[in-house]
């Protein structure tokens, strides 16, 4: 997708920078080549610690990275690109991460578009632990925690 | 979240074969009121999933020039706080369908249960493009969502045997949602029903699960009734007939944290299907929570036999076989795809794959896809009778037929269908179109669900496709600061890909006074020149949806259209 803008007079034009509306220039990318089915393999799964350098909510496209939001880690071993999917931030527990914290990471390390990336599924912070992506590898969002249904069993028909 | 001033958007055109225009009756010559069966599946300001569906009674055109809402019933569900009342749902008490003297409109739903839109309003705005029939969209800044309203021509209890789908969401730990799909066939002899099921919750699938112990419970005057269990065990589900062929069902279960909507189509009177029933044909598939859309052509056949390879640019091989019998069958496709959320993003534009499928004579039948197209492999597939047309079940004139499908694999969570590819003549990609998306985007949230319908109109042979466009964007997903408008506009040039059926709309410029203008990535899969799929394949971006033709508007016709789409009017 990418931002434009009409061709307007000079006078539009510049009203508009004033008025700072962000003029994106982004190209699609996309491709006709065969994708590789990437499948989240839990018997693959690390659990590394590190500290938070920093929280991306929402990542710009100047970014480059993984839609959905990110935990950047300095760990032992390195810079870490913790990815946590699309439904992390609505969790409050994770929403309120801050650089400088100690956290807990449980997924797998994986290469996406030539970076390689930690597809979290677990985080844990502060003894609490979060889930953000299933056994499967989806995105999960959290309950709100303000009504009295309980989960869902499989069983019976299921 | 911000709650835009909404205004009356209508755009309705004066097409020969619409009662509705020109100050006339949306219904039946002789009717006071006629009841509608709606739906919708999107995002609400508390879930990430919430749906709805009901039955609204609408009177005649009043002396005010609005069409009253007299009556109606809806369940609501989000899958966490909010759930209509059961057993008696949200009595809709009042409100109005505001359709100008040449527009389209906005149907208003003022309920008993305050929990419900703003206050307990509802709105939605709505394109007809026939009188029988409109898409909408949520636009209350509360929700968004995408579904149908369509003429209820039946209240009574369904019988016969079904094809069906359903997507929502479901929580397994009550701690998370995962996405949710089903589908499955069942028959129905006096409310009684047997038949199997293929579910998946958050990739964990069963497939082939036998339906038993479910009873349709007698329809009320509203063809409103439960249907506990169809999709899963622990399900209560209410239904809402639109005719003697279709019905619609939603989860309303209180106890548990899930919901989820759905359809179910007759499979005909005696249903004996084989794999030759799925010939050439388009699908499209997505799901908003899995955050993925897809849609292509597929050409069938029996075997590989002596057949050539395809002619570049073509996917049909020379010399082979048509699929027949109950037996595999195998399939070559293109398509476009874009799984903006999956663990590793993948956008597909005209991208060429195998596969293979097998229909039994109960409709009820798998499709593989093979390597090469993102994440996709599984599909239940579901038939449906051959003189249905899924999107407008009224319509028994065009792109009938087909299956419904469900995605099966663990990573991926949707629905969609499989119609028959009938007509790819370029110059009937032309006329007046009723178009809908829904889509997520990245570009300010980490991926939040936008809406949009569109009244579009394709003039050839250059290909121009414009059109006013209404946005539900209430999230600020795809615009940082506009939540809904009535006031944007599509425009852009179709473009014939090498592919016959396939069509580039590269890019469709989205418009607006407040936030300039958006270029959108779209390929276009025609399965007639009534009805075609679209979906958005950008890096940030995507959305899925179909565009259906205003009768008496397209082909010869064309240049009716073009001057009628002059005429929107706020």
């Amino acid at each position: 997708m990418k931002w434009r803008f009409p061709v307007l007079g000079a006078l539009a034009a510049l009203a508009l920078c004033l008025f700072a509306v962000p003029n994106y220039a982004q190209t699609s990318a996309v491709t006709t080549k065969s994708a590789v089915p990437h499948k989240y393999d839990i018997t693959q799964e690390v659990t590394l610690t590190g500290t938070v350098s920093s929280v991306i909510k929402a990542p710009t496209r100047e970014m480059k990275m993984v839609p959905g939001s990110h935990l950047m880690l300095a760990t032992p071993s390195g810079r870490l690109d913790a990815t946590l999917g699309k439904y992390a931030m609505r969790n409050a527990g994770v929403s309120s991460i801050t650089a400088g914290q100690q956290v807990q990471v449980t997924g797998v390390n994986t290469t996406v578009k030539g970076q390689q990336v930690f597809v979290t599924r677990l985080v844990q912070v502060n003894g609490h632990t979060y889930k953000v992506r299933n056994e499967h590898g989806v995105a999960v969002a959290p309950v709100s925690g303000k009504s009295n249904r309980s989960a869902y069993t499989n069983g019976g028909q299921l | 979240m911000k709650r835009g001033t909404l205004l009356v958007v209508l755009v309705a055109l004066c097409v020969s074969g619409i009662v509705g225009c020109g100050g006339g009756s949306i219904f039946r010559p002789g009717a006071r009121s006629s009841n509608f069966t709606f739906y919708a599946i999107g995002e609400d300001a508390a879930a990430p999933v919430y749906c709805v569906a009901g039955v609204v009674a609408i009177a005649n055109k009043g002396s005010n020039g609005v069409f009253a809402v007299t009556g109606g019933v809806q369940d609501y569900n989000n899958g966490d706080t909010i759930v209509s009342p059961q057993p008696s749902g949200d009595k809709i008490t009042g409100g109005n369908l505001s359709l100008e003297s040449n527009g389209t409109g906005i149907l208003t739903l003022i309920t008993n249960n305050s929990a419900v839109g703003v206050d307990g309003t509802e709105q939605f705005v709505v394109v007809f493009p026939n009188s029988n029939h409109a898409l909408i969209t949520q636009f209350d800044g509360s929700a968004t969502s995408s579904g149908s309203i369509d003429l209820q021509t039946s209240r009574a209890l369904p019988s016969g045997s079904f094809a069906f789908t359903s997507a929502g969401a479901f929580s397994t730990d009550g701690q998370t949602f995962s996405p949710a799909a089903f589908g499955g066939v069942f028959t129905v002899a006096s409310g009684s029903v047997t038949g199997s099921v293929d579910t998946n919750i958050g990739g964990e699938v069963n497939r082939s699960v036998a339906i038993t112990g479910v009873t349709f419970t007698k329809p009320d005057k509203f063809g409103r009734g439960t249907v506990d269990g169809l999709t899963s065990t622990h399900s209560n589900l209410n239904y809402y007939v639109v005719g003697p062929e279709v019905v619609r069902f939603i989860d309303v279960d209180s106890a548990t944290f899930d919901t989820a909507v759905g359809s179910a189509y007759s499979q005909g009177a005696n249903p004996n299907f084989s794999s030759g029933n799925i010939g050439q044909s388009v699908f499209s598939f997505s799901n908003a929570f899995t955050g993925y859309a897809a849609a292509g052509q597929i050409f069938t056949f029996e075997d590989e036999g002596t057949a050539k390879p395809a002619a570049k640019g073509s996917i049909v091989r020379d010399g082979a076989p048509a699929c027949s019998g109950t037996s595999t069958c195998l399939l070559d496709a293109v398509g476009d795809l874009n799984e903006l959320f999956a663990e590793s993003p993948v956008q597909l534009v005209a991208a060429r794959f195998d596969g293979s499928f097998q229909l039994p004579a109960n409709g009820f039948g798998t499709m593989t896809f093979d390597e090469g197209f993102g994440d996709t492999a599984n599909f239940g597939i579901y038939a449906v009778d051959p003189t249905l047309n899924i999107l407008d079940p009224n319509d028994t004139t065009d792109t009938t037929g087909g299956a419904l499908i469900a995605e099966m694999d663990d990573s991926l969570i949707g629905t969609g269908s499989i119609v028959p590819q009938s007509d790819i003549v370029v110059a009937d990609f032309s006329g007046t179109y009723a178009g809908g998306g829904s889509g997520n985007s990245t570009l300010f949230t980490t991926g939040d669900e936008f809406d949009f319908l569109t009244l579009a109109t394709v003039t050839e042979p250059d290909g121009g496709f414009s059109g006013p466009v209404a946005l539900s964007d209430p999230f600020e997903a795809l615009t940082d600061s506009v939540t809904l408008t009535i006031d944007a506009s599509f425009t852009g040039t179709v473009v014939p890909s090498d592919f016959a059926g396939r069509f580039d709309l590269n890019p469709l410029a989205l418009s607006a006074p407040e936030f300039g203008t958006i270029d959108m990535a779209v390929g276009i899969y025609q399965a007639s020149g009534q009805q075609l799929f679209w979906v958005e394949t950008d890096s940030d971006t995507y959305f899925g949806g179909s565009l259906e033709q205003f009768p008496g508007t397209g082909g010869a016709d064309a240049t009716k259209a073009k001057s009628n789409a002059a005429k929107w009017q706020h």
